[in-house]
């Protein structure tokens, strides 16, 4: 019998997860979908969501195992001049996301009140790198995640509504478009992308490394993997579903028109909740990514780092997130259309996840580091299915996208 | 110490951490003398410099060039004999200070310049 703390402990791990699910990428890239093609892109939030299942499984069982975070291994195993590349690719794609995500935020307090957001970007962006200064890691990981769990109304909107359970089964087999092809495929490949963030498992790994898990914890990693991801994508199912209904056939290209997702399931308190849930979960995804970020660089060079060290401890790990948090400010100043960012840096995504999964994929077969812990064939099968998919969809349909755009 | 070293499987890139085991960056270079034919590790090697130049030389020359105008080290790799390393493993374990050696010479300039000035560091 697990102990209360264990529980506990598995409890919050779960919830933490599930709240930490969506963001930017997830909304947007879930709301175009179902407002242009209904159900008929379910089957990419669900093939993103195993994916990610089993990638967030390995990466806390590489961190319980190997005491080693990802990137720490991999420069140590592969050396540096291979490393340099996911680590300057991770990097590039990870300050386009942070500036998504910073967008989104702002985006929603402009919907909000009406006050421009590249306004409302400097308080943001200031507000969050203030609790990166001054917080402690459960600060971040635990207490914005819990707030973000107001993402839990885009399920209940989407019960509310009673779909068709049939069009929703019908939704999970792919399927090729009647109409608008190269968005169809595009949106597919945005979709992937936003599941299967790299920066969500590395965080995640590096909680795991820095709460000093063992193997002991190798069962409960299993179930907050399994559970917490699972719901997670279950929410941009959701998403995907509430869309269809209250988009239906619009062509979304600005943030405003993502207002009324909520008001056919909850009628006028429907706008201020998807505000809310919106802000929250885009603040709690920028602050992930920026530190996602200072823990990618300084894990690859090997410097002291740890959020719940004073900034005078780690001035370099500080200086990451701070550089990473201004240059993600500026194209929200310069007065980017967030969700063609959000569009761009998740497609990117799904186009460069080889870089660090091909990598992180040779570790966990690793007989020398992960013993009898390795992975078996279904999660190898899985991960290597699923990414080479991304990727040829995002090298088929990211240049035309670029020449139909 | 094994009395076997693979240098760039068990060392190159390794961890690295002081004598309070603190993390002092990764041996981003190793250091041989050839002597009557025979090579040598006389240490390792640590710094920007050091790593960029393994990427190309051109952007070692630059990184050094930078680090001379902040003042790191004046553009110098930090070099620590191998005398200092106790023990290679999971980590390569170091017989000194960090703090007060060179080698964490960028972070202390941050701290002391910058990172350090600002309320709540």
């Amino acid at each position: 019998m697990p102990k209360g703390k264990d529980l506990l402990d598995l409890t919050l791990g779960i919830v933490t997860s599930v709240g930490g699910f969506l963001e930017i990428g997830s909304i947007a890239t879930s709301a175009q979908a179902g407002a242009l093609f209904g159900y008929q892109l379910l089957w990419a939030v669900a093939l993103g969501g195993l994916c990610l299942v089993f990638l967030v499984e390995m990466a806390g069982r590489f961190a319980a195992v190997t005491r080693h975070t990802i990137p720490d291994a991999m420069r140590e195993r592969f050396g540096w001049q291979m490393f340099v590349i996911p680590l300057v690719g991770l990097a590039a794609v990870g300050v386009l996301v942070l500036a998504a995500e910073l967008g989104g935020a702002a985006a929603a307090l402009e919907l909000g009140t009406g006050i421009d957001r590249r306004l409302w970007i400097l308080p943001v962006t200031f507000l969050g790198w203030l609790l990166l200064w001054r917080g402690t890691f459960a600060v971040i990981e635990k207490g914005v995640s819990l707030l973000a769990l107001v993402s839990v109304c885009f399920l209940v909107a989407a019960t509310v509504i009673h779909p068709p359970l049939g069009g929703l089964a019908a939704g999970l087999v792919p399927r090729a478009p009647d109409h608008q092809h190269a968005r169809y495929w595009f949106l597919a490949v945005a979709i992937l992308g936003a599941s299967i963030s790299p920066f969500l498992y590395l965080f995640y790994s590096a909680g795991a490394v820095e709460d000093h898990w063992n193997r002991s914890k190798l069962g409960a990693n299993r179930v907050i993997a399994g559970s917490g991801m699972s719901f997670g994508t279950v929410l941009a199912g959701a998403v995907v579903v509430v869309a269809a209904l209250a988009l239906r056939g619009v062509d979304v290209q600005h943030d405003r028109q993502l207002r009324e997702l909520l008001v056919p399931a909850f009628g006028r308190a429907g706008v201020p909740l998807l505000l809310v849930s919106l802000g929250i979960a885009c603040f709690g995804a920028a602050l992930e990514v920026a530190l996602g970020l200072a823990y990618l660089v300084a894990q690859g060079l090997g410097w002291n780092w740890g959020e719940d060290l004073r900034p005078r401890e780690d001035a370099r790990f500080c200086l990451v997130y701070t550089i990473a948090l201004v240059v993600g400010a500026i194209p929200v100043l310069a007065g980017a259309n967030i969700l063609a960012l959000t569009n761009v840096s998740m497609a990117l995504t799904a186009a460069t996840l080889p870089l660090s999964i091909v990598p992180f994929l040779i570790l966990m077969n690793d007989r020398r580091m992960m013993g009898t812990n390795r992975n078996g064939p279904v999660g190898n099968t899985v991960v290597v299915g699923i990414i080479a998919l991304a990727v040829v969809l995002a090298l088929v349909t990211i240049p035309l996208e670029v020449a139909g755009g | 110490m094994a009395d076997h070293l693979d240098l760039i499987r068990d060392v190159l890139d390794k961890q690295m951490v002081d004598r309070h085991g603190r993390r002092c960056g990764k041996v981003d270079g190793l250091v041989l003398v050839i002597a009557g034919g025979q090579p040598r590790v006389v240490g390792l090697e640590i710094g920007g410099g050091t790593l960029a130049r393994r990427v190309s030389v051109r952007l070692g020359r630059w990184a050094a060039s930078w680090a001379r105008r902040l003042g790191i080290r004046d553009g110098e790799p930090y070099r620590i004999p191998w005398t200092k390393v106790v023990s290679v493993d999971l980590e390569v374990a170091l017989d000194l200070d960090a703090r007060r050696s060179n080698l964490d010479a960028a972070e202390r300039i941050l701290r002391e310049r910058l990172v350090g000035k600002i309320p709540g560091a």
